[in-house]
């Protein structure tokens, strides 16, 4: 399909800031376009504007003409496959993106120059299918508990039953857009969802649903499961559990709707490699990650070692005096397992920190995120 | 004294290495990203607890 302009003919694209269509060629707002009802239903795989073949990147739903350049939304609108009913339209333009882009890579300051002042190599918009899910769960869970109290050992059984309804948990219907990615860029405001029509997608980039309902209804399903589970789990008092958590469940899906949502996608490469950011099109939220440079790494390094040597060595040298005598060696004892305890716990959190850091400077990495924000073939 | 100097030094290195770590893992990444499943919660969950103890 191919909208063309009312006053000159040639093709429309929507505009994002105007949130209308706009003639390429004159430059008009456009209210009313034409619109051949013999192009709206067209083959798959040829321009409906110069009947050219398409070269259709896999999962994308609108593709460029390589002659003429017409932009061809390859989708039917009454497609059972795709029974797509809303669109979040985008809010930020590409001009308001790219400055956020910039904006959030500027504040990296220990990563290395080139990238914080980095040149965007290739932006694009994208709409994603999401499917929005309506969710009451039901769980049942028992947990055995046992503990001396000095007289006898006492057994109990705790029991634990939730009710929760979920509204609108979004699930992405696009293989290509990992799920772990695709949740840090929630939320969306499903509030500013309009009724789908194709013109939406002129001159923008669409991909195709690769989710069924079913499936997205699983993956729902189990992520209401993992965050009623942990409710549950915080409750118990697991020191004491003698067995297993028994669990019961029960559901009902109350409602489920198929959602575009907007999302813009950079990529830029840095000595070789190749790295991407993602931006929520209504929110403006970013999701990102970028190196860090090995000269910051050794200087924080340097800088907490040589902080900590003194406070450190007079510590030591404390619970080196306590163990003097056989009283004050319980102090030192106590004084090594702090010691001890307190570096295991920093270990433990900041470990958990970096490896999070990685996992999201991987994903940025990864090639399928990549394709997104490359131009079509 | 030299054990402690050595000791000292090795414990520092840690707890410089778990700053980096901690530090450069935070700073260099979208802040705010992980978002909850609770947000969509219709209404507050029913949750009923009952602890029985067995004979």
């Amino acid at each position: 399909m191919v909208f063309k302009c009312n006053y000159c003919g040639s093709r429309a694209k929507f505009d994002i800031e105007k949130q209308l269509l706009r003639c390429e060629s004159c430059d008009r707002l456009l209210l009313d376009v034409q619109v051949d009802e013999t192009e709206f239903y067209f083959d798959r795989y040829h321009c409906s504007s110069c009947g050219a073949g398409l070269n259709v990147n896999e999962g994308e739903m609108t593709s460029n003409c390589p002659y003429c350049g017409a932009q061809s939304i390859i989708y039917e609108g009454k497609d059972e496959e795709f029974p797509v009913e809303y669109i979040v339209p985008f809010k930020i333009s590409a001009n308001n993106a790219v400055a956020l882009i910039k904006e959030e890579f500027a504040q990296y300051k220990y990563a290395p120059k080139a990238i914080r002042k980095f040149d965007i190599e290739e932006v694009r918009p994208v709409y994603i299918p999401y499917w929005l899910t309506d969710l009451h769960i039901e769980t049942y869970q028992e947990c055995g508990e046992a503990f001396y109290t000095g007289i006898e050992r006492m057994l109990y059984l705790n029991k634990r039953s939730l009710n929760a309804d979920f509204i609108n948990v979004p699930q992405d219907g696009s293989f290509r857009l990992r799920d772990s990615f695709a949740k840090y860029l929630e939320p969306w405001d499903e509030k500013e969802k309009i009724v789908f029509e194709p013109k939406y997608l002129a001159g923008l980039y669409a991909n195709t649903l690769d989710l069924s309902r079913d499936k997205a209804e699983d993956k729902v399903l189990e992520r209401a499961k993992v965050y009623v589970d942990d409710i549950i789990l915080n409750s118990f008092n697991l020191e004491n559990s003698i067995k297993e958590i028994r669990k019961k469940y029960r559901h009902n899906i109350e409602g489920q709707k198929l959602v575009l949502m907007p999302i813009w996608f950079f990529s830029s490469s840095y000595q070789g490699k190749r790295y991407s950011a993602v931006i929520n099109g209504q929110t403006g939220k970013i999701i990102s990650a970028v190196p860090h440079s090995r000269t910051a790494m050794a200087t924080i390094i340097i800088k907490y070692t040589a902080v900590s040597f003194v406070p450190v060595m007079l510590y030591l040298f404390i619970t080196y005096l306590c163990f003097g005598d056989k009283i004050d060696a319980i102090v030192g004892w106590v004084l090594i397992s702090g010691a001890a305890s307190f570096l295991m716990k920093l270990y433990k959190k900041s470990i958990q920190s970096y490896n999070s850091y990685k996992k999201i400077l991987a994903e940025t990495r990864a090639e399928s995120l990549i394709s997104f924000s490359k131009e079509q073939k | 004294m030299w054990v402690l100097v050595v000791l000292s030094l090795i414990i520092s290195f840690f707890i410089g290495l778990t700053a980096a770590w901690e530090i450069l893992g935070r700073s260099n990444k979208s802040k705010g990203i992980e978002y909850g499943m609770g947000t969509y919660l219709k209404k507050p969950i029913e949750y009923l607890v009952n602890t029985s103890r067995k004979k």
